[in-house]
């Protein structure tokens, strides 16, 4: 593998908790939510732009209190209402749902109502904001029994307001908002990332203005970040093999991080 | 894949409109300046200062006589400030002070060189200004003790060694043994695995790092105790393929 096709795997854009930096602002969320989830809250909201690591914070909490907590991970939303159903059957009975059958919304509610006090079963939703409405009201519903309890991850959006306000209102005890990384914060997540990999010298190559330069099109948002770096490295790959004359091997390239804000739309030429 | 030569067509554009922008900025400027400048010495020539005083001043203009004041004697050299008295060379053995300056090619033809109170390894040199004796004493420190240049150490190594005294992240101290042992630092590899072991002891990278690098270091049979009494415990496929290799004595 050469020497940038490394590098550009270090910024693969995927959930992968082992390849989680951690940071200061992503560490008090971790932390809250860990917090949250010691104490009797029926629901928890999780919530921020997009890109702000909310995935992977649920990801680790999953991680880490699989093997102390019932917990479970819904990555994808599930818009179906009898799809939901299944699912949630499969995790109270800790069966699958036969097939051909249906099993009434009551039912559930009344089962939950049965094991009270016998299990405590955390779901972690993610992308809530593509959720029907009905089915929020379900799972309000299925929280007050005391035995599923929730944390409903979404982008901050007018939905988050409406969800907020409509369905959970007086429910929701603990909100986390997940903000986009600080210009320090950003530096480590760039570092740290390069240097998971073992990318020593490109590390070393990234200077302040460069850091500067990529929050001034990032924002500080790791997915943007991700993006930038993977397009930047995927442009050295190609003078690499096209024209290594290009750029030299010691300085970390400002003119392939501009042609890559370019490529990704960060900037608007 | 991006069509490269496009988005370096496209960069080449981006450039130009970003130095278009503060050329336009100061061409503006420089327009505006010289059309201010212009405008006002057109208006003086058209309305000169004194046109005024001429209007509302009819009588003959009286010179007055003011009684000559006699010419005081100015100092030739103002008296120094308390502070500004003497840059004290400590301890320094040179017999004449005037040589002493010359070697440092600094001018003291309008110093003034007094004998000092103080013993003959003590000199006093006064009549410069502040930042003259800054330099002075610069110079003098240089030649008196000069520094040892410090080795370079790469600002992320530097951030994450400030970082693991405040942090005790194992991880840190695991980056950090890998960073040394990747430049050949075996010693220094050595040092920061074993304080990532000392946090952690299942961190397996810090333990292959240690290994190795007590191998690197000569205490191959050292290195092999270690990993042997690791993979006891753990049963790690890495460890035991480490193991191997430094059993056979082959490149790891």
């Amino acid at each position: 593998m050469s020497y940038f096709e490394i590098a550009k795997t270090c910024f693969v854009d995927e959930v992968n908790v082992d390849n989680y930096v951690e940071l200061p602002g992503s560490q008090k969320a971790y932390d809250e939510l860990e917090m949250f989830l010691e104490k009797p809250f029926k629901l928890i909201l999780l919530y921020g732009e997009p890109g702000t690591g909310k995935s992977l914070l649920l990801s680790r909490i999953l991680d880490k209190k699989k093997y102390q907590k019932e917990i479970h991970y819904f990555d994808s939303p599930l818009l179906e209402e009898e799809e939901f159903f299944r699912k949630l059957f499969n995790i109270l009975i800790q069966k699958p749902m036969p097939k051909n059958t249906k099993v009434d919304f009551n039912t559930f509610v009344e089962f939950c109502k049965a094991i009270k006090g016998q299990r405590e079963i955390i779901i972690l939703l993610d992308e809530a904001q593509l959720y029907p409405k009905k089915i929020l009201e379900q799972i309000r519903i299925l929280s007050d029994t005391g035995v599923l309890r929730f944390v409903i991850s979404l982008h901050k959006t007018t939905d988050e307001d409406v969800i907020a306000k409509t369905h959970f209102r007086t429910r929701i005890w603990g909100t986390i908002e997940l903000k986009n990384a600080t210009k320090e914060e950003l530096k480590i997540y760039i570092h740290q990332k390069l240097l998971r990999f073992n990318q020593f010298e490109i590390a070393s190559q990234i200077k302040p203005k460069h850091i500067n330069f990529i929050y001034k099109v990032t924002k500080g948002n790791f997915r943007e970040c991700s993006k930038l770096m993977y397009t930047t490295f995927e442009i050295y790959q190609y003078y690499e093999k096209h024209d290594p004359s290009q750029f030299n091997r010691d300085k970390f390239s400002q003119k392939f991080l501009e042609m890559a804000a370019i490529a990704i739309g960060a900037i608007d030429v | 894949m991006y069509d490269i030569p496009e988005l370096e067509k496209k960069w080449k554009r981006y450039k130009r409109n970003k130095i278009k922008k503060p050329i336009l900025i100061t061409l503006s400027t420089l327009t505006l300046g010289a059309i201010l400048f212009l405008g006002a010495t057109q208006y003086k020539r058209f309305f000169p200062q004194n046109s005024t005083s001429n209007t509302t001043s009819q009588q003959a203009p009286v010179v007055k006589k003011e009684p000559q004041k006699p010419l005081q004697r100015k100092e030739a050299v103002s008296p120094l400030k308390e502070e500004e008295k003497a840059i004290i060379i400590k301890k320094t053995p040179i017999p004449k002070a005037a040589n002493k300056s010359d070697d440092i090619g600094i001018d003291l033809s309008n110093a003034t060189i007094v004998e000092p109170d103080v013993p003959d390894d003590e000199i006093r040199v006064i009549g410069f200004d502040k930042n003259e004796k800054k330099r002075v004493e610069k110079e003098y420190k240089m030649l008196l003790n000069p520094q040892k240049k410090k080795p370079k150490i790469d600002p992320i190594v530097q951030e994450y060694q400030e970082r693991f005294t405040q942090s005790k992240d194992p991880q840190d101290a695991l980056y950090l043994a890998k960073y040394f042992y990747k430049k050949r630092k075996y010693q220094k590899a050595e040092i920061w695995a074993a304080n990532a072991n000392n946090i952690d002891g299942e961190l397996e990278d810090s333990w292959l790092i240690f290994a190795k690098a007590k191998a690197r270091q000569g205490h191959r049979v050292e290195a092999i105790k270690i990993l042997q009494e690791y993979y006891d415990s753990t049963a790690s496929p890495k460890a035991k393929e480490l193991l191997d290799k430094l059993r056979r004595n082959k490149p790891f």
